[in-house]
């Protein structure tokens, strides 16, 4: 308890004499600076300590008295400079001093900079700006625009108002990207063109003719789509017009367009499927085009047509097994609600049984062969494509026997007493040990036969085996002190070592799954499988 | 265990942070004599008060003794006489600030007569008292006045003799040393006795060296020129005379050339032995029908090369040279356009005229022909639109029939209603093409490379 409350008062602490140090440290530092005459390095340790600490006094004043002796040793560089016609450096030096001045009232210190600064600072100002922008001007004419650029900026910062600078960098920027854009127009690169122009357009609308020109070049790209669109070659016409209509969805009728040549060529693969009986193939070829373009031609109701031509009924039939058929039933049934749950737009699942006892009965011989007449009248009759038999070649379901073993173990028994020592006593006592398992085996083959003639369009074997086991042990005492036992020269001892192993099996679960949920799950995933399986089938590939 | 660590770490933050020296600084000052607390204020002397930090890495004595002068300097007033050349140019109140500011820096290197009065010292800091008599600062100060006339009188007189013997360039340089020598009094009212007549010298300098500038002439070889755009020019240079009114030509005379068809050119030129400067005008591409080009004295570089003393630099920048102007008549080049559409003849000649060049009725009266064959081609029909593909040759021979520029134009299209809204189109985007891309290359390999 005394620690709990003593150790974050420690630590307040030292974080609070840590803070004083901060100053005294800053302090002693800044001296060694000032000393050595090296008054912005002072005044940047000072201005950093004011800002993390702003209510220290000290540090405020040792800011106000070496900011102002390093401004004062400017003062002196900046007329120094002034002096020897070094006007870069006296502009450069003041707009620091400046930028310092300013910086340090955030700091909540006021230095008074010598007046002298400023009137040469205007002076050297305007020499240096003039030969900036002599130089910048030549730069523009010479078309050097990145030098031109670096020029311009670099008044625009000093003084953004000063004479043309504005239109001369705005110039200096874009002239280059604009005469690109020509260039790259002159080599019928329009989309490139018109992405540089308009990179022109988003800073500036009224920059020279761009807007215009961003206009030119769309159209010109327009047509080239239109061409290609004219001479079916409908991949470069969508690209072409899809980067007009990327750019200006309203573009003349390009929207209209583009939508012809993405989809006027899946419109006509449609037809062709649709034409050689690929009826799914086309059903999905105009699904496309209805889900792109939405009332593009009759592509609405060739898709109802080809929905209608590959339509895929199948019927179940599964056989019985061993002469019992109330399990096959229970996994038909599953398995017809899988493949309706697929949601299969082309199937349709019925039961056999249901559509016709007579053939249920008669369509799979002895032998496991179909009688292809049966299967023809499923067709002609019924208009079944294909039927799915099941047959079951193993269906075994073993529930165990609970076994119980009564065991000696000891249960170890820990006193203390009043004079703080502890006696242990261990007494012999009987346990029992209990075990049981449950398996179930499932082994069948499945067939999707053609009526039409009687050809294996999918075939497999599957096979799954589920098992539950439980094993525990029962005392009646108290299970915690219960220790197992060896035995070892006649004579029964307790065993520490398998403590851990017996306590184990003393909370070890006692319920076990049952066969008719282990064969349940494994009919459950048995449909699944075969569901799925018939539903990727395509009876068209 | 942790406890004890923790309770070990208080003395360490203790020591670490504990300052070795307690005596307060009050404590210190109370023993400082007077001149340090306040500045003695003897109404004979300028006081100068200088204290500095001690420090192993500076001579801090040399320091404080530094800001004891700057201190004295500080309180020397300096006066500009209301008929002093200063006030001529006061236009602000700015420029006597910039003297003051420049005189008191001056004042302080050239202290004289100053005394250490007494120092003093802590442990970390060492102060110093000097001081100097007022009458003693005027004293030297008429000395140095005298003095200064004195040496600028000698190059006064140099600069008569040069304007005698018509070298004006010689008597500027002299002017301006002249003026430079007394510098740290241009804001008194120098009088002094010249050719027997009583005068204000500092006017007297300034008004002679600014008749000596606007007496120099830069002469032209004719009122105006002529030049041909985009061509270079038949001269390599013009030749132009720099000289004085009496006509005598001037020698080393620096001049700044700057031409309004080329803003930021500026040519230093310097006139040679025959008094002459050759002023290169280079390719014209300006628009315009007239143009100009100027020429001025660069007296601030004559001014820069006799003097580093920023007070008479900013003083005599507001001497100007006189700037003189020859005019440059641009002579547009002369195309004839073959071009068989009409409505193509048209744009082209527009972008031509737009540019400031002139349209020929003939060949035989341009100096270009320019030469556009373009033939259209049916190409597909497709719900009722139609498309037409469109090739032509952009040429452009000098009157010599010589081939200068030519560009095969072979991916436009056009499109429309039927094959002739088609080709129609197909023409305007050639116009396009050729306005965005092809006439400003034309343009670059004719008139610029």
């Amino acid at each position: 308890m005394w620690n709990r409350t003593i150790t974050p008062l420690i630590f307040i602490f030292i974080i609070l004499i840590t803070g004083g140090c901060m100053v005294k440290n800053t302090l002693k530092k800044g001296a060694a600076y000032e000393a050595a005459g090296m008054f912005k390095d002072a005044s940047e340790l000072y201005y950093k300590t004011c800002l993390k600490r702003p209510k220290k006094p000290e540090v405020k004043i040792a800011l106000k008295r070496s900011g102002q002796l390093y401004i004062e040793d400017q003062a002196e560089n900046i007329a120094q400079s002034f002096n020897r016609g070094d006007y870069k450096a006296t502009v450069y030096d003041y707009i620091t001093t400046r930028d310092f001045v300013e910086k340090v009232v955030k700091a909540g210190v006021d230095l008074k900079p010598d007046p002298a600064m400023k009137r040469y600072f205007d002076d050297a100002k305007e020499n240096y700006l003039a030969q900036r922008y002599e130089a910048g001007q030549k730069n523009i004419g010479e078309q050097k625009y990145d030098e031109a650029k670096a020029t311009f900026f670099e008044i625009f910062k000093i003084d953004p108002d000063y004479k043309d600078t504005r239109n001369y960098l705005k110039q200096a920027t874009f002239e280059p990207i604009y005469q690109d854009g020509a260039r790259l127009y002159g080599e019928g690169k329009y989309m490139e063109a018109y992405r540089k122009w308009n990179s022109i357009f988003e800073q500036d609308r009224n920059y020279s003719d761009v807007a215009d020109r961003m206009k030119q070049a769309l159209n010109e790209r327009y047509k080239q789509g239109s061409v290609y669109l004219m001479n079916e070659n409908f991949q470069d016409a969508a690209t072409a017009l899809g980067e007009v209509h990327l750019a200006d969805p309203s573009f003349k009728d390009v929207k209209l367009l583009f939508t012809e040549a993405r989809n006027e060529p899946v419109y006509r693969k449609g037809n062709a499927f649709l034409a050689s009986g690929k009826c799914r193939t086309a059903y999905y070829a105009f699904d496309n085009v209805v889900k792109d373009a939405g009332t593009y031609k009759d592509a609405a109701g060739q898709r109802e047509k080809a929905l209608d031509c590959a339509q895929f009924p199948i019927a179940v039939k599964t056989s019985a097994y061993g002469g019992r058929t109330s399990a096959p039933k229970q996994f038909q049934a599953l398995l017809i609600s899988q493949l309706i749950s697929q949601k299969n737009l082309f199937l349709k699942v019925y039961d056999l049984s249901v559509v016709d006892p007579r053939i249920e009965q008669l369509l799979v011989n002895l032998s496991g062969n179909f009688n292809e007449e049966l299967l023809r009248q499923l067709g002609n009759k019924q208009n079944i494509k294909a039927v799915l038999y099941i047959d079951f070649t193993e269906f075994s379901r073993n529930e165990g026997t609970l076994t119980k073993v009564e065991k000696t173990g000891f249960e170890r028994i820990v006193t203390k007493k009043a004079t703080g020592e502890t006696s242990t006593v261990d007494k012999q006592v009987k346990y029992e040990e209990s075990s049981k398992k449950n398996s179930v085996t499932v082994t069948l083959t499945y067939k999707l036969v053609s009526v039409a003639n009687g050809e294996i369009l999918i075939s497999d074997r599957v096979s799954e085996n589920k098992k539950d086991e439980i094993r525990y042990a029962s005392y009646f005492g108290t299970n915690d002190n219960l220790y197992p036992s060896s035995f070892q020269g006649g004579i029964c001892s307790i065993d520490i070592g398998n403590y851990r192993a017996l306590q184990n099996l003393v909370r070890a679960s006692k319920s076990i799954t049952s066969v008719e949920t282990l064969t349940d799950k494994i009919f459950e995933s048995v449909s699944r499988k075969i569901a799925g399986n018939i539903n990727n089938f395509n009876p068209e590939k | 265990m942790k406890l004890v660590f923790q309770l070990l770490l208080i003395p360490v933050f203790l020591i670490s942070c504990s300052s070795s020296k307690k005596v307060s600084h009050d404590d210190v000052m109370a023993s400082a004599p007077e001149w340090v607390r306040k500045t003695p204020n003897d109404p004979q002397y300028y006081h100068g008060i200088g204290a500095a930090a001690k420090s192993a890495q500076m001579d801090f004595r040399e320091k404080a003794r530094q800001n004891a002068l700057s201190d004295i300097a500080g309180n020397i007033s300096v006066n500009i006489s209301s008929s002093s050349v200063l006030s001529q140019f006061e236009f602000d109140n700015k420029f006597s600030s910039y003297y003051r500011d420049n005189i008191k820096l001056s004042t302080k290197n050239y202290l004289e007569g100053y005394e250490m009065v007494e120092n003093w010292e802590t442990p970390d800091r060492y102060w110093v008292y000097y001081r100097l008599s007022k009458a003693e600062y005027e004293r030297i100060k008429r000395e140095r006045i005298q003095t200064a006339i004195s040496k600028s009188l000698g190059d006064y007189r140099e600069a008569e003799k040069s304007i005698s013997a018509g070298n004006s360039t010689e008597a500027i340089y002299n002017q301006i040393k002249a003026i430079e020598k007394i510098k740290d009094f241009l804001g008194e009212d120098l009088q002094t006795d010249i050719a027997g007549k009583g005068q204000s010298y500092t006017s007297r300098l300034f008004a002679d060296l600014t008749a000596t500038l606007q007496n120099i002439r830069i002469v032209y070889p004719g009122n105006s020129i002529e030049v041909k755009r985009g061509q270079k020019p038949e001269n390599e240079s013009l030749n132009a005379a720099v000289e004085n009114k009496e006509n005598t030509h001037l020698t080393g005379v620096p001049v700044i050339i700057t031409y309004s068809f080329s803003p930021g050119k500026r040519d230093e030129l310097v006139s040679d032995a025959n008094g002459t400067i050759r002023i290169k005008t280079g390719i014209l591409h300006s628009k315009r029908t007239t143009e100009n080009i100027s020429a001025v004295v660069n007296f601030e570089k004559m001014v820069r090369e006799t003097t580093s003393d920023p007070v008479v630099r900013k003083l005599l920048s507001n001497i100007k040279a006189m700037e003189f102007v020859l005019p440059v008549n641009i002579i547009p080049s002369v195309f004839y356009v073959d071009a068989g559409n009409p409505g193509t003849l048209r744009e082209i000649e527009a972008l031509l005229t737009g540019d400031g060049f002139t349209i020929a009725s003939d060949r035989a009266g341009a100096g270009f022909i320019l030469s556009l064959e373009a033939t259209t081609t049916k190409g597909s029909e497709r719900n009722g639109k139609f498309s037409a593909g469109l090739i032509a040759d952009f040429m452009v021979k000098d009157k010599n029939g010589q081939m200068i520029f030519n560009q095969h134009i072979t991916d436009v299209t056009g499109l429309g209603t039927s094959y002739e809204d088609a080709s129609t189109d197909a023409y305007t985007a050639l116009i396009s093409k050729i306005r965005i891309s092809v006439y400003p290359a034309m343009y670059r390999v004719i008139f610029k490379d």
